[in-house]
């Protein structure tokens, strides 16, 4: 072996000394590099890591959740849960997708192309449905079907039901699918896409009571998506129910009167602020957003011109008109600018500077106090109320009955409508306030502008002794109800002899021969109220005079009417409006006057004559005596 | 023959125990291991893969036992001869070779499949042992052109297994090349330019890698652009050695293996089973063993008797520690994917036997390191 010259191997070890420590100090450091980046891994990224591999294991197959009952005040259900059938496929299980929904299309009909490029999005495993809500007969069919249609079944689904459809469709609303946006944000932080949330009415506003709780069949899956066994099953909770405060005889009663009008109609009980009765036509039914998918009726709806997903109760803004007149009224009394026993006269109009501001009764009033200028809506009598009062003292009293501001209802997008202030001129017309315009103010016109629900709160402190009260969606148990201060109500601050009066001149528009309102009236049931007519143009002198049918509808007025009853113990206050109806007294008494009937009908005197024609325009002989005996200050 | 009976008379004392004992404490490691990885799996063929793991163990003790007897000079001898028949191997592979989810890898002998690329290994750094023991420069002093014959001889082979396509196994061959080349004695200066051109080269290679090797790199840098394609291997391998914590899930009760999120997981992925199971603990003692493993072979570079034995010593050390390096790194994604085993503890019976062959010319060294000749 001399071959190898080993002499030389001493130098050799010399000089590779070094470099072998080198390697070695290399190989020492590389692992602890690996250790230190176990260590992030293992230790402090192992939370992070574990649910990682816990939702990679894991599965949750959703078991169907019902949502909560939405009922009346009585119990009457008015959107509930039902049971429904979904055809859905799961790709994985199908060998050959084209000939199953070959098979599948003799069955139901659906866009092939559509469907499969859908599923192909979708996840493995994930059953994606074909078809919504089914009927039996299709359900049995496919399941009769079932060996011809590998990777087909039937899935179970709750499905919203409106039982009456179009019933109340503004206050409680429709279900939609999440928007891409909300999912997983904020409040909606725990749902998932496609999932069905509220997204009108009180299907919005309650949907955390009325949803309940997600459950699931927890799956533990291979790699594959296939599922192995289960977990843990979280048993799904059914939502709350609902009571409203909703009375369904007197929305029954207010969507009849109302229909193939636009308007609205909000009904309160004056003690409570619970909502009886919230109309606003035209109405939508919220059955056609059932499945969440959009419809060509949700196209029809949106393209609408009179706005059928509006609701008018809290979103239409309108003049007041002379239904205002009240809040003049109470503000005259408590500023003191006029007593019971004040009079103006009426001409039938009013002249200020160079310009005439005119009463609707071309002959005037002639000489009237504040229960008569009420009960026959004398203009004249409150310009001279307004030009005492002035504008600002007329926008505190308006505030205080709580316009100018939204109610607060909890139903989305409500308005505020708009009461004029000489600061509020200043600050958004850069005009000073002008004298005629406080004219305008006084008598519901010119900058003015209400809500419906704003104008039945109104009405309803009137009835309720002063107390504003908040106005509520839900059923209040008893003991609720009797605490005024409890339920969030605001005493105006009225004396209660200036509430008479001004009830007094209430009732007389109902009830006197010369009042305004006399279709308004019910035997057996004593109704006070207050007609306006909101100007929509200001017509020509001569148009005034043209009958309401020779005038184009949409150059028509609002007609409003708010109104209470029964008079000695107020159970509901409502406010009418119906769009380009016309007179108050005409076009919206009458269907005010179905309203109270429904919900006092234990109280409606059952004619044992002929049925009581409602009172005709010209008054009737036997009620020309008409006064108010029972409310003291009433003359 | 004095030193045949001194190393008679004296094999027990000589014999390297430590590193036959870690050898054989991480190989039945990897039995156990693998059983975990593949129990749950549905049918035979991979839940006997245990079995198999630990036949081959048998077969590579005795290859072990053969190669510490034999004097490792006697190895030496045929390195050339041995070096081309496994080039023919190889290029017979690419020929007729059989394919295996997208790779000719093996050969199909007397029934057995085996990968001449894992021989490959050991065979290089026999040949360039006995390249570098035949042109005697003084240490220190080798230069570039020194290095132009060992650097075609790594080449070679390295290329036609890059062809496979096996380019885990072909960088191996080259990180060999430059841990023998370096304790060869190869200059500073030499080894500073080779390691400028190859970054110049870099940009050269990637126009030639294929597509799914490209988008291996670019997976390491985002894992999750991806995460069902390229970055899948490393977003798994990541949660299963993560979702083992300090302590782990506990033997065999690893959830990413069992449910087929580990993707190679009783090759390649081996370690993450192992990780997720035992956690950050069974790591650490791992890398330990490893860490000692690979120091004991590089202790042996400046212990033995001659400049063969250092060199031979050098390369297998080079292997080992390469492997076990960065088949670590890439589980938990600080190197890109490609297919380098963890020794002793990935399924392979080509690997193993070639670990063990190597580890016994280790012994055969250490054994002769007091020989008077």
């Amino acid at each position: 072996m001399t071959e190898f010259a080993y002499g030389s191997d001493e130098k050799f070890f010399k000089v590779i000394r070094p470099r072998v420590f080198f390697l070695t100090a290399a190989v020492l450091l590389m692992t602890l590099a690996l250790l230190i980046r176990l260590w992030y891994l293992e230790v402090i990224d192992v939370q992070n890591l574990k649910a990682l591999a816990e939702s990679n294991r894991l599965r949750q197959v959703q078991l169907p959740n019902y949502r909560g009952t939405v009922y009346d005040r009585n119990g009457a259900e008015l959107a509930s849960s039902r049971g429904s059938f979904n055809v859905v496929v799961i790709r994985e299980d199908m060998p050959d997708y084209d000939a199953v929904f070959d098979k599948l299309g003799e069955i139901i009909s659906f866009n092939k192309e559509e469907a499969v490029r859908s599923m192909m999005a979708q996840p493995e495993f994930q059953p994606f449905v074909v078809a919504h809500d089914v009927s039996r007969d299709v359900a049995a069919r496919v399941e009769e079907n079932r060996y011809d249609l590998p990777g087909v079944s039937l899935a179970i689904a709750p499905v919203r039901y409106y039982k009456y459809d179009s019933f109340a469709s503004h206050m409680i609303g429709y279900l939609g699918e999440i928007s891409k946006d909300q999912v997983g944000k904020g409040f909606f932080s725990d749902y998932r896409k496609g999932d069905v949330i509220g997204k009108y009415g009180i299907e919005k506003s309650f949907e955390q009571i009325l949803k309940g709780v997600r459950g699931a069949n927890v799956m533990e899956v291979d790699a594959a998506g296939r599922e192995l066994q289960m977990i843990q099953q979280i048993p799904p909770g059914a939502g709350r129910d609902v009571y409203l405060s909703l009375d369904f005889k007197a929305q029954q009663a207010a969507e009849k009167a109302m229909e193939g009008k636009k308007g609205a109609v909000v009904a309160l009980k004056p003690t409570t602020g619970e909502i009886l009765a919230m109309v606003s036509q035209p109405a939508f039914n919220p059955n056609e957003f059932a499945n969440g998918v959009e419809s060509q009726y949700w196209s029809q709806l949106v393209s609408n011109p009179y706005f059928p997903l509006n609701n008018r109760a809290i979103q239409g803004v309108y003049a007041p008109g002379s239904t205002f007149k009240i809040i003049m009224a109470a503000a005259g009394l408590k500023e003191g600018v006029i007593d019971e026993n004040t009079t103006f006269t009426c001409p039938g109009f009013y002249t200020l500077g160079r310009k005439v501001y005119h009463c609707w009764k071309e002959k005037g009033h002639g000489k009237m106090n504040l229960l008569h200028a009420l009960e026959q809506s004398c203009d004249v009598f409150f310009y001279h109320v307004g030009m005492k009062l002035g504008v600002d003292k007329i926008y505190d009293m308006a505030v205080t009955f709580g316009l100018n501001n939204k109610t607060g209802i909890g139903l989305e997008d409500e308005k505020r409508g708009l009461i004029p202030s000489s600061a509020w001129k200043l600050k958004y017309r850069h005009k000073p306030w002008g004298a005629g315009e406080t004219l305008s103010s006084a008598i519901g016109q010119g900058f003015n502008s209400v809500t419906p629900l704003q104008m039945a709160r109104v009405i309803s402190a009137i009835a309720n002794d002063g107390w504003l009260p908040t106005a509520r969606l839900t059923r209040l148990n008893e003991k609720d109800a009797a605490d005024p201060e409890g339920l969030g109500s605001r005493n105006i601050g009225l004396q209660k002899k200036y509430l008479d009066q001004i009830r007094a001149g209430l009732y007389l528009v109902v009830n006197s021969p010369q009042g305004t309102a006399t279709h308004a009236r019910i035997p057996g049931i004593d109704v006070a109220g207050k007609t306006g007519t909101s100007q929509v143009v200001v017509l020509k002198e001569g148009d005034k005079k043209r009958k309401l049918e020779s005038i184009e509808e949409k150059y028509r007025d609002h007609a409003w009417f708010v109104a209470y009853a029964p008079v000695e113990n107020p159970k509901i206050a409502l406010a009418v409006l119906v769009e380009h109806g016309g007179h108050g007294g005409s076009a919206a008494a009458p269907i005010a006057r179905e309203v109270i009937a429904a919900y006092l009908s234990d109280m409606v005197k059952k004619p044992s004559a002929p049925a009581p024609k409602p009172p005709a325009a010209v008054p009737v002989v036997g009620e020309q005596k008409i006064n108010a005996p029972e409310i003291p200050n009433a003359r | 023959m004095p030193d045949r009976r001194a190393v008679g008379e004296q094999w027990l004392a000589l014999f390297d125990w430590p590193l036959l004992f870690t050898t054989l404490t991480l190989a039945l490691l990897g039995v156990v291991v693998i059983y975990s990885a593949t129990f749950a799996n549905e049918g035979d063929t991979m839940r006997g893969l245990y079995f198999k793991q630990l036949e081959w163990n048998f077969y590579g003790l005795v290859v072990l036992s053969i190669m510490s007897f034999v004097d490792y000079r006697v190895v030496e001898r045929p390195a050339y001869v041995i070096y081309v028949v496994t080039i023919i191997l190889l290029i017979a592979v690419l020929v007729a070779g059989k394919v295996i989810s997208g790779s000719k890898r093996w050969l199909l002998v007397g029934g057995i499949n085996f990968q001449p690329s894992e021989m490959m290994k050991l065979v290089l750094i026999i040949t360039l042992t006995k390249h570098f023991g035949s042109v005697r420069d003084s240490a220190g002093e080798v230069g570039f052109q020194r290095l132009v014959i060992p650097g075609l001889l790594t080449l070679v082979p390295a290329v036609l297994i890059a062809k496979q396509p096996d380019l885990g196994t072909a960088v191996v061959l080259v990180a060999i090349f430059f841990a023998m080349a370096f304790v060869n004695g190869i200059k500073t200066k030499t080894l500073l330019a080779i390691m400028v051109g190859a970054l110049v080269l870099v940009p050269v290679m990637w126009t030639h890698m294929k597509e799914y090797q490209k988008n291996r790199v670019l997976a390491l840098v985002n894992p999750s652009v991806d995460p069902l394609g390229t970055g899948y291997h490393t977003i798994q391998s990541k949660i299963a050695i993560g979702s083992g914590g300090l302590m782990g899930k506990g033997l065999f009760e690893g959830t990413q293996s069992k449910l087929n999120f580990l993707p190679e997981k009783h090759t390649d992925f081996i370690f993450a089973v192992f990780a997720e199971e035992v956690g950050f603990v069974g790591v650490f003692l791992l890398l330990l063993l490893y860490l000692g493993l690979v120091l004991r072979m590089m202790d042996l570079v400046l212990k033995a008797k001659d400049r063969t034995g250092a060199l031979m010593a050098a390369g297998v050390s080079a292997m080992f520690g390469f492997h076990f390096l960065y088949n670590i790194s890439m589980t938990i994604g600080l190197t890109p994917i490609v297919g380098i085993p963890l020794p002793l503890l990935s399924y392979g019976g080509s690997s193993l036997l070639t670990n063990y062959a190597a580890i016994g010319l280790l012994i055969s060294i250490r054994m002769r390191r007091f020989r008077h000749d």
